[in-house]
């Protein structure tokens, strides 16, 4: 497992590791959160016992540093740094505020983020390793688009560091889930919040009916998610046809208020956003064109999900189907 | 130049622009054929691409007429009262400055107060642009002094601008950055052309008003006054005309460059040079470059569109070296 604490390592080549790491290392290895220690480090060591153990041997001296192996391979890491919105969003759901080092920037943005109010009372990161550094962690999560130049860094550094491909339906968000929960022991939270995600979704889109009405999703600048994103997992969930699927967009495009138009949405929705500042990109959406083509022969109904419900997959995304289906027959 | 050519000119200039005018309410996403337009726009309340060419490219039709016709004329305009061929909106840093007092109010929500707030913004600043060229070069800059004069105010205008887009807490300002420095008409309405009308037929009107005194100009400055011409009234008309002009269409289109450079050049010889004559055949020209050019932003790419100012940069820097080369020449 790629997240395993280096201490191992750390101890082959101690010298030159920085001190921060050093003390870092030391906090993975005892499953204990920001210790100062090297006094504690070299306390709990296998490869320093203390003298007076010396005398009954080699067998004594192995026994305890494979049950100190065992102990620091069995505790889960306690403080998890978040290089990513969507792994911010999973590390919320799965464990108490305190086990979080530190989230990013975007998870205090209450239009991105389902947990801005708990993220303002953590540290953030704007994915600079020093910045994570500074927080301590014993493990670190991220997108699977991390930029190569951190995660070389993190490496370097002996931070553990585990991956996520971003995650584009519920399925791909359960898998996730089960990951990060069994890389930090969190399986009771991840396997209650899969159940109720489960129970909320039912046995999956039954397959949308071609008498279902036709969708769009339109976002600032005219952009619409293509069919291999959650929006469009969140649509068929709802029952919803997605015209995304007639455009031929697979990961979205921007389409101009024209092809809008022309492709005749019964059902228009758009993002909102809890806070707003004014800017060309949703000055589009407010073009007096929409509000005229709500009024041609088959009239367009608006709808509008909050913009965190399905920026990342969660448990809280259940509430954007619930808004949509409103509008399936 | 007698009556009957300058009709001629004139009708040939109206004519490129109808062309052009039906050719953008044809060309798009969508493209249909001109034999079909009016019974779409008849059929705008019951057929989806009457709703498209009625209230997508109609305004953005006029609106390209407007500004290039602003553009243009103020073009004309001030070649003629600064007696310098390089005298352009753009250059001198008018627009420049105009955009970076409607991005201002834009993106402080200033403009959310009431429609007139953005194109009075933009002509602010273009009054203040003139403010600032007068301060620095003087009211009887040389050629090159008005220029200095003009591209420090446009460099100083064109960062600003980008520092308080940077300093707005929109997501999309890196973007929108774009769209202030090098124009576009793309998602414009009807709100857009209501915005601007007053202020372009007004300053449309004191612009074309200057014509005999710019005549007069073109003889030297004692012969204007013995021709019983009001200097400071013609100063006055020609500034005023075009900060409310170009200003107020910069609020809504953002900057476009050259065509208040490259379209009276092209047409001075057809007028026999005469700064006056030039006037409005320079507003029809400028409307059809402007129209041209964004006929051209729609065939250029396949994922969306180019900027307008690209276009006419595309066409007018070219043109703009070619001046420079003639300059050098020893005469």
């Amino acid at each position: 497992m790629s997240w395993l604490p280096p201490c191992a390592n750390a101890a082959a080549a101690p010298e030159r590791l920085p001190a921060n790491v050093d003390r870092r290392c030391g906090a993975a290895g005892r499953g204990k959160a920001g210790l100062p220690s090297t006094a504690a480090m070299a306390a709990a060591s296998p490869v320093t016992p203390p003298r007076r153990q010396r005398r009954h041997g080699t067998a004594v001296l192995l026994a305890t540093a494979v049950f100190a192996i065992a102990q620091a391979a069995a505790a889960p890491p306690q403080r998890i740094a978040s290089l990513n919105l969507c792994t911010d969003s999973m590390l919320f759901e799965l464990v108490d505020d305190r086990r979080i080092a530190s989230v990013t920037t975007l998870s205090r943005d209450p239009n991105l983020s389902h947990f801005a109010e708990r993220a303002a009372h953590r540290h953030v990161n704007h994915g600079a390793v020093e910045e994570i550094l500074f927080t301590a962690p014993d493990l670190v999560i991220g997108d699977r688009q991390l930029a190569p130049q951190t995660a070389r860094l993190l490496r370097r550094l002996d931070l553990p560091l585990l991956q996520f491909d971003h995650a584009n339906t519920f399925d791909e968000y359960a898998a996730n889930l089960g990951r990060l929960a069994a890389a930090i022991g969190a399986e009771m939270q991840a396997a209650s919040i899969l159940a109720s995600l489960h129970h909320a979704l039912g046995d999956g889109p039954a397959g949308v009916s071609a008498a279902a009405p036709r969708a769009i999703i339109y976002q600032p600048n005219g952009y619409t998610p293509g069919t291999a994103t959650l929006m469009h997992d969140i649509l068929r969930h709802a029952g919803l046809r997605d015209i995304a699927d007639e455009l031929g967009l697979a990961f979205g495009g921007f389409i101009t208020l024209e092809q809008l138009i022309m492709a005749r949405p019964e059902i228009l929705i758009f993002s909102a956003r809890r806070t707003s500042a004014p800017s060309l990109a949703e000055q589009q959406l407010r073009h007096p064109v929409l509000r005229r083509a709500r009024a041609l022969a088959a009239p367009t109904t608006v709808a509008r999900i909050p913009e965190h419900l399905w920026t990342c997959a969660g448990l809280f995304s259940v509430a954007a189907i619930r808004a949509l289906e409103v509008h399936a027959p | 130049m007698n009556g009957s050519a300058r009709l001629g000119v004139y009708g040939a200039l109206v004519l490129l622009c109808l062309v052009l005018f039906v050719a953008a309410l044809c060309v798009g996403p969508v493209p249909l054929s001109p034999f079909d337009l009016p019974h779409l726009l008849y059929a705008r309340d019951t057929e989806a691409l009457g709703l498209i060419i009625y209230e997508i490219r109609l305004p953005r039709a006029v609106l390209a007429t407007l500004v290039g016709a602003s553009l243009g004329l103020s073009g004309a305009a001030l070649q003629g009262l600064t007696r310098n061929p390089l005298a352009e909106p753009g250059i001198i840093g008018i627009s420049g400055c105009a955009a970076l007092c409607a991005v201002i109010a834009f993106y402080t929500g200033f403009a959310a107060l009431n429609i007139w707030t953005l194109p009075a913004a933009g002509m602010l600043g273009a009054l203040g642009a003139v403010a600032g060229l007068y301060l620095l070069a003087g009211s009887r800059a040389r050629i090159v002094t008005l220029i200095l004069a003009g591209v420090a105010l446009n460099s100083l205008a064109g960062a600003l601008t980008t520092l308080v887009l940077n300093l707005t807490p929109n997501p999309f300002a890196a973007y929108e950055i774009f769209f202030w420095l090098m124009g576009s008409l793309a998602n414009r309405s009807f709100d857009h052309v209501w915005m601007v009308l007053p202020f372009v037929s007004l300053g449309g009107v004191l612009l074309l008003a200057s014509g005999r005194g710019l005549d007069a100009l073109s003889l030297g400055d004692d012969v204007a006054l013995s021709l019983g011409v009001d200097l400071r009234r013609l100063r006055a008309y020609v500034i005023v005309g075009s900060a409310l002009a170009v200003g107020s269409v910069v609020a809504v289109s953002g900057v476009i460059g050259f065509v208040g450079l490259v379209v009276p050049h092209i047409l001075r010889p057809l007028v026999h040079h005469r700064p006056g004559a030039l006037l409005g055949i320079s507003a029809l020209g400028g409307a059809a470059l402007t129209l041209a050019a964004d006929l051209g932003t729609r065939f250029a790419l396949s994922n969306g569109e180019l900027r307008l100012g690209v276009v006419t940069a595309l066409i007018g820097a070219p043109f703009f070296m070619h001046l420079v080369v003639r300059n050098r020449s020893p005469r």
